[in-house]
Parts: structure tokens; C-alpha cells; sequence
């Protein structure tokens, strides 16, 4: 009972924690506008938490160089479980347009696992907001998302 | 030969290349095909600084915009890219590409601080006097140092992105 | 040297000029090593007591190695890669690139797509500045404004996207022109959002100067002399507001900046509440171009074919992005792709005159100084801090500085 109640909860309010791991900050400031007014991700439950060991859901941008790559492993191994992980953008998804350059990863499920990719170079907020409605097995109401 | 097509040129700026020209020629400056908007010096590295020094403090050109690294085959090129008002200064000089070093700007140019790390992790270019050339700036902290610096020709992204972990 | 610099601390809120002797043998403005710090990604602050004494920035976090790919790329396809070098400042990038391509080819740029790129840019200007002051109030603890900025730049990005297709990266610029015309019937509708946009920026501007919340965390706050920031090659509104007139639309003009007129604003000092008034004032003499160039806009075509080999030269332009000058360099050995392309982004060029602002500050000032020079956001995301006395080591988010510095000003909101 304990355990179908904290997974409710944690369907209701997720909490995520964003890490940009050698983005352009395109990703990064759609996925923050998702949270303005127009768009409002907090309507939904979703709240962005200053640290690792208070979320669910680890929201990835960027291609993951070498130099964020330790500091990613770290971050998800401070999330206690059940954790998901969602990959947004193309760089996040397979090192995107950087893709050969010298100091470009792979993308991060070369680094931890993903459970929802969010393509788009950025994706839109409003493709930010059905991934992680995605991810939450919601259904959606409106095609729109918003 | 590059041509700028924003706006016609007006003589005094002629007159500002001529004056840097003359004002550099005891350093051997050399001139080198630029544009009416694009004036190129090449001075012997051994003048580099002296030229900086004439330039920033005789000359008011104050602004460095940045240092760019160039391999050019046999050698390494340093070119100190200045903005004054419409014009851009190139002040260039090579060094040699198996003892690559030379000295800091930074008494002259604090604001070269930067540039220089970057040359340096790009080029492998030493410069003495610069405080932090055991330092890396942009290069990851698991750069192989017997790997060649990144922007010489001869060193290939596969075989960085195989000795940073990137590729197996 | 204790005394040295308690008496420099309190001299701090009133000059900066000459302060950061701290290597005293030479200007630069980072201190030596210290061997307790080991962790490579995070930028570290060294504190004695209260204060910042030292910061070693590191910014490899985001290095991905642009200039060694352009080298393996084609001219065209390089437009693409580079405007995602940044995803603020995008059209910056990719118009500073083909600009300096296009110098080296002997065609003449159409007229209207001069304007074009003028509309873009300034679009980019607008809405890079109101992102910045709405982070402000996220930094400085004023949430407020940070949901009713964005909310506003939204509009500016509605405009954008009806012009190129994309919000963030326009890949509207190629080699002679750019990819899309404005269609004219949408014109009226852009002028009458940006008018719109305009009383907003004078309601903000108020609340800038007006609101409590704000002014106590930034006047005063992130001072430094226009010599120092000259000394140390700074650019853009962080110079202007010292009072430095330098601008590259007004003193090497690009694009059809030569027949928009265009305002320098300029202030008489820096610190973050000047800052902030610069930016704001800023987006008003962006809108102000903006309209004159969609009133004013020649007819004509917007692009030219050209081949796709670039002649034998080298050459270098610049841009004024939001941030400052942004400078590349191009060279082409007559070939398919380019022999070299250097990028000096303005962040890069301002990082310096960033470090020198936070020394003598408290760790409660810091998230409000580094967000003043308009860095990119991995900067915050990743501080370490060191206490030079007791030898204490730690790490904190950005999120956990920032929650410090609102309690450290606001107690009150204390949980």
C-alpha cells in the first residue's frame, strides 16, 4: 500500500532534477520556458529541485564531452530509486549536429541509461511537456499539450 | 585578397595602416596582402612583444579581440587579432613547431590571458611567463599528454575522440 | 598581506581599479594554483573569511572541438554546426561566419537580405537581453519577474518563428543572403508586438529601479573601472555601461546597420543595477530598428547562388551579439571546406573582467555578479569553493548557491 501510495505521489509531483552535460543551452532554455507562464510544466506537478538526492526524473541536454561525463555518472547515482532519465535533444540523443567533432560524446545513453528521448533541435516546450507527460503515462486530453 | 563591401573607405583610415606600418618597421614588420579594412604585419617572433608594446601603448590600439593559432605546415602562425574603430589589425608571427614557445603578453595585454590558455591547449604553444600554462582551459583533464594538441593538422579527431573515451 | 587586503575589501564598494594586484608581479588576473583543489570541471572560489579572494575559472564543459570539425565540413554545412555553438546568441554566430566568407567571394550581398539580417539580429538582441533580466530576478530571489519577462519574450519568439520556422536556431543565414524572406503581410502584426514589447520594457525598467528586492542585491553589487575593463579587452553592454562607447554595428557596421539609425546607450559606471537599466534601454533601441528596417525594407531577392568553393584567403569579421563582439576568423585554401575557422565568443572575452567583479564580494553576491556579464548557464551549475583559512573544501549546485544568497539577503524566507 505503502509503496502504490509513493509511486501515486511521485506520478503526481515529479520531481527533476536538470543537468546540462555540454549543451548550447538551446535545450536548456526551452526546457526552462516550459516552466513560464505560457506553458506552465508546474501545473502538471512537475517542479525542478536543486538537487539529485530530491528527484525522480533526471532531465539530460548536451552531448556529454569527457569532461561532464564523470560529473553525470555521479549525479545519477545520487538519485535514489526508482529514477527515469530523459535524454532532450538531438545532442542528447546521438551527439546531435557535433557528431565526429574531437570532444563530442555520443550522446547520453553511451553514459547511463534513458528511459524517453525528447528530439528537436531544441524541441519546442511544448514537445518537453508530452515527453515528460509521456514518461508519467499520462494521457493526453488536448494533441496541442497544452 | 579580401574585400570588404560595407561602406567606402575613407583615407584617414589608409593613413592609420601607414602610420602602424611605419611605427612597427623597427621590428621588421613585414606587410602582408590583407583588404582596405584588413591590415596584416609579420614581425620576427623575437620583436612580437616590442610590436604589441608599440601598438598598445603609442599607438592607443588597445583592444585585442583574440589570438588566433594557425598551423601552417612547417611552422606554428600566432596572429594577435586587434579591433581599432573600422579596421582590423593582424599582427603575425611563427614559431617553430617542434619547440613551440614564447613569451606572455599578459604584462602588456592582461587581457590575453585567456587566449594564450587556448593557444596553448590547441597548439601545444608554450608561453613563458603565463602563470597557468600547467593548466588546461577547454581540453578535457583526460587529454592524453603524449597525444599532439587538436588543431595540428596531423592530429585526427578519431584518434582524440578514441583517446578521451569517446570511441572504444 | 592580510593588511593589504582588508584595507583593498573595504575600498572595494567604492573603486576597483587596481585591485586585483593580488599576483602582485603582474596584472593577470588569476592568483596561483592551489593544490587542494582537485576536482577539473568546477569554476573555484577561494574565500578568506567572508570574501572572494580568488576565482580559477574552467571551462572545458563544453568544449566540443568546432574548429577542427569546420575544417572537415563544407562551407555550408558549417553555418549549421556553428550557430549551435550557442543557443542564445545562434544567428550571431552563424551571420559573423558567412560574413567573413562572404568577404572573401566577389558577389555583392542583396540589399533586402542585409535587412533581414538586421530584423533577425536585433529579434536575437531582444530576446537574449529579456532572458537575462528575467534570470536576474530567478537569481536575485525575485521569481516575479522572471515568469512575467519570459512570458513577454515569448512574443518576441512567436516573431522570430514566423520569420524562420525555428524559435532558437534560425539557420536563416547562408553564403550571399539568407534562406527566407519576411512575407509582407505579417508585418503589420510583428510592428504592433513590438510595440507591445516596448511598454513592457518601460514597466521593467521601472521595477528595476524601483523595487526594493532588486535594488538591495545589485546596487553597489559587481563594480569595476572602465580602464580595467579595457585593460582586460572586455565587450559589449558591460562596457558600454561603463561608459566605453564601443559597439561593432556602430564602429564597423555589417549588415544594413549603415542605413538603420541606431542609439548607443551608454551608462556611467557598472555595477549589476546599471547593468540591468543598459540591457533593458538596449531593447527599446532594438525595437526602434527593428521597425525602421520592416518600414523601410528594399525590394529585391534575398539570396544569390553561389559555388561552393571559396576562394584562396583569409579574412576576419565580427559581429555585436547580445553579449558583446563576437570575432571569427576564416581561412580558405581555394577548396570545398575551410583550412581554418577560429571563434572568440564575447563570454569568453568578458570571463576575465567576471572574475575580477566577484573578488571582494560575499558568496551571497556571487550567483548576481556571474549572471551579470550574461554567461552561459554551465558556468553556475558547477562551483566549488575553498576557505583559505580553515582548509574546508566544498561543492555547490547553482540551484544551492542561489537558495544561499536568498536567505543570506531575504531571512525571512527562511523555511
Amino acid at each position: 500500500m505503502a509503496s502504490r501510495l509513493a509511486s501515486w505521489s511521485r506520478k503526481r509531483s515529479p520531481w527533476v532534477f536538470h543537468v546540462n552535460a555540454s549543451s548550447c543551452n538551446g535545450c536548456d532554455i526551452e526546457l526552462v520556458a516550459a516552466f513560464t507562464p505560457r506553458y506552465d510544466l508546474e501545473r502538471f506537478g512537475v517542479v525542478l529541485v536543486p538537487s539529485p538526492r530530491h528527484a525522480d526524473v533526471l532531465v539530460v541536454t548536451g552531448v556529454v564531452n569527457p569532461q561532464t561525463k564523470e560529473r553525470l555518472q555521479r549525479i545519477y547515482e545520487q538519485i535514489p530509486e526508482p529514477k527515469h532519465v530523459i535524454a532532450v535533444g538531438a545532442c542528447a540523443l546521438s551527439g546531435g549536429v557535433f557528431q565526429g567533432c574531437y570532444n563530442a560524446g555520443q550522446g547520453v545513453d553511451s553514459v547511463i541509461p534513458v528511459d524517453l528521448y525528447i528530439p528537436g533541435c531544441p524541441p519546442r516546450p511544448e514537445a518537453i511537456i508530452y515527453g515528460i507527460r509521456k514518461l508519467l503515462g499520462e494521457k493526453d486530453e488536448t494533441h496541442s499539450g497544452n | 585578397m579580401a574585400r570588404r563591401m560595407r561602406h567606402t573607405v575613407e583615407t584617414s583610415a589608409v593613413d592609420l595602416f601607414t602610420l602602424i606600418e611605419k611605427k612597427l618597421s623597427p621590428a621588421n614588420a613585414k606587410r602582408e596582402t590583407g583588404s582596405d579594412r584588413l591590415l596584416v604585419l609579420r614581425v620576427p617572433q623575437d620583436q612580437i612583444i616590442a610590436s604589441l608594446k608599440l601598438l598598445t601603448e603609442e599607438l592607443g590600439l588597445k583592444h585585442l579581440s583574440t589570438i588566433t593559432g594557425l598551423d601552417i605546415g612547417d611552422s606554428i602562425e600566432l596572429n594577435y587579432q586587434f579591433w581599432h574603430s573600422d579596421r582590423i589589425v593582424d599582427i603575425k608571427t611563427s614559431i617553430s613547431k617542434t619547440a613551440p614557445r614564447v613569451e606572455t603578453c599578459t604584462p602588456v595585454i592582461p587581457g590575453a590571458v585567456l587566449y594564450e590558455m587556448e593557444v596553448h591547449d590547441m597548439f601545444g604553444v608554450t608561453f613563458e611567463g603565463h602563470p597557468w600554462m600547467d593548466r588546461k582551459l577547454l581540453l578535457p583533464d583526460n587529454y592524453p599528454k603524449d597525444l599532439p594538441p587538436p588543431l595540428l593538422k596531423g592530429t585526427s579527431s578519431e584518434k582524440i575522440r578514441k583517446a578521451v573515451g569517446i570511441e572504444k | 598581506m592580510h593588511d593589504t587586503f582588508d584595507k583593498t575589501v573595504q575600498d572595494r564598494k567604492e573603486t576597483s581599479a587596481g585591485l586585483m594586484q593580488y599576483s602582485a608581479e603582474n596584472l593577470v588576473p588569476f592568483g596561483p594554483i592551489h593544490p587542494a583543489l582537485k576536482e577539473p570541471e568546477y569554476f573555484k572560489l577561494i574565500l578568506e573569511g567572508e570574501r572572494i579572494v580568488d576565482v580559477i575559472p574552467r571551462i572545458g564543459y563544453v568544449h566540443r572541438g568546432l574548429e577542427k570539425a569546420a575544417e572537415q565540413r563544407p562551407w555550408i554545412q558549417n553555418i549549421y554546426m556553428f550557430e549551435r555553438t550557442c543557443g542564445i546568441c545562434s544567428f550571431a554566430h552563424s551571420m559573423a561566419y558567412v560574413q567573413a566568407v562572404e568577404e572573401l567571394l566577389l558577389y555583392k550581398l542583396p540589399e533586402r537580405a542585409k535587412f533581414i539580417r538586421l530584423v533577425v539580429a536585433e529579434l536575437e538582441r531582444i530576446h537574449s537581453h529579456l532572458l537575462w533580466i528575467g534570470l536576474m530576478g530567478h537569481w536575485a530571489g525575485f521569481e516575479t519577474l522572471f515568469m512575467w519577462v519570459w512570458k513577454d519574450r515569448e512574443i518576441v519568439l512567436d516573431i522570430v518563428e514566423a520569420i524562420a520556422g525555428n524559435r532558437i536556431h534560425k539557420s536563416l543565414a547562408t553564403i550571399e543572403g539568407v534562406k527566407r524572406d519576411i512575407p509582407e503581410p505579417l508585418i503589420p502584426g510583428f510592428i504592433e508586438r513590438l510595440k507591445y514589447i516596448t511598454t513592457r520594457v518601460h514597466y521593467y525598467r521601472n521595477v528595476v529601479d524601483t523595487e526594493s528586492t532588486l535594488l538591495i542585491r545589485t546596487e553597489g553589487i559587481g563594480k569595476i573601472s572602465a580602464d580595467r575593463l579595457e585593460q582586460l579587452c572586455a565587450v559589449g553592454p558591460l562596457v558600454r555601461a561603463a561608459g566605453i562607447p564601443r559597439d561593432v554595428r556602430r564602429d564597423d557596421p555589417y549588415a544594413a546597420y549603415n542605413d538603420v539609425p541606431m542609439d548607443l546607450v551608454t551608462k556611467s559606471g557598472v555595477d549589476i543595477h546599471t547593468l540591468m537599466q543598459q540591457r533593458l534601454d538596449e531593447v527599446v533601441v532594438s525595437v526602434n530598428m527593428i521597425i525602421y528596417a520592416l518600414e523601410h525594407m528594399p525590394p529585391g531577392p534575398v539570396k544569390l547562388r553561389v559555388p561552393p568553393v571559396v576562394p584562396k584567403g583569409e579574412n576576419a569579421s565580427h559581429v555585436e551579439a547580445p553579449r558583446g563582439e563576437l570575432f571569427y576568423f576564416v581561412k580558405s585554401n581555394g577548396g570545398r571546406m575551410p583550412e581554418r575557422v577560429k571563434v572568440r565568443t564575447p563570454t569568453l572575452a568578458n570571463l576575465p573582467s567576471a572574475l575580477e567583479m566577484l573578488k571582494g564580494h560575499t558568496l551571497a553576491d556571487v550567483p548576481v555578479v556571474l549572471t551579470g556579464i550574461d554567461p552561459c548557464f554551465g558556468c553556475m551549475d558547477r562551483l566549488s569553493f575553498l576557505d583559505r583559512d580553515s582548509q574546508k573544501l566544498w561543492r555547490w549546485s547553482g540551484e544551492e548557491l542561489r537558495q544561499y544568497g536568498i536567505h543570506h539577503y531575504f531571512p525571512e524566507r527562511k523555511k
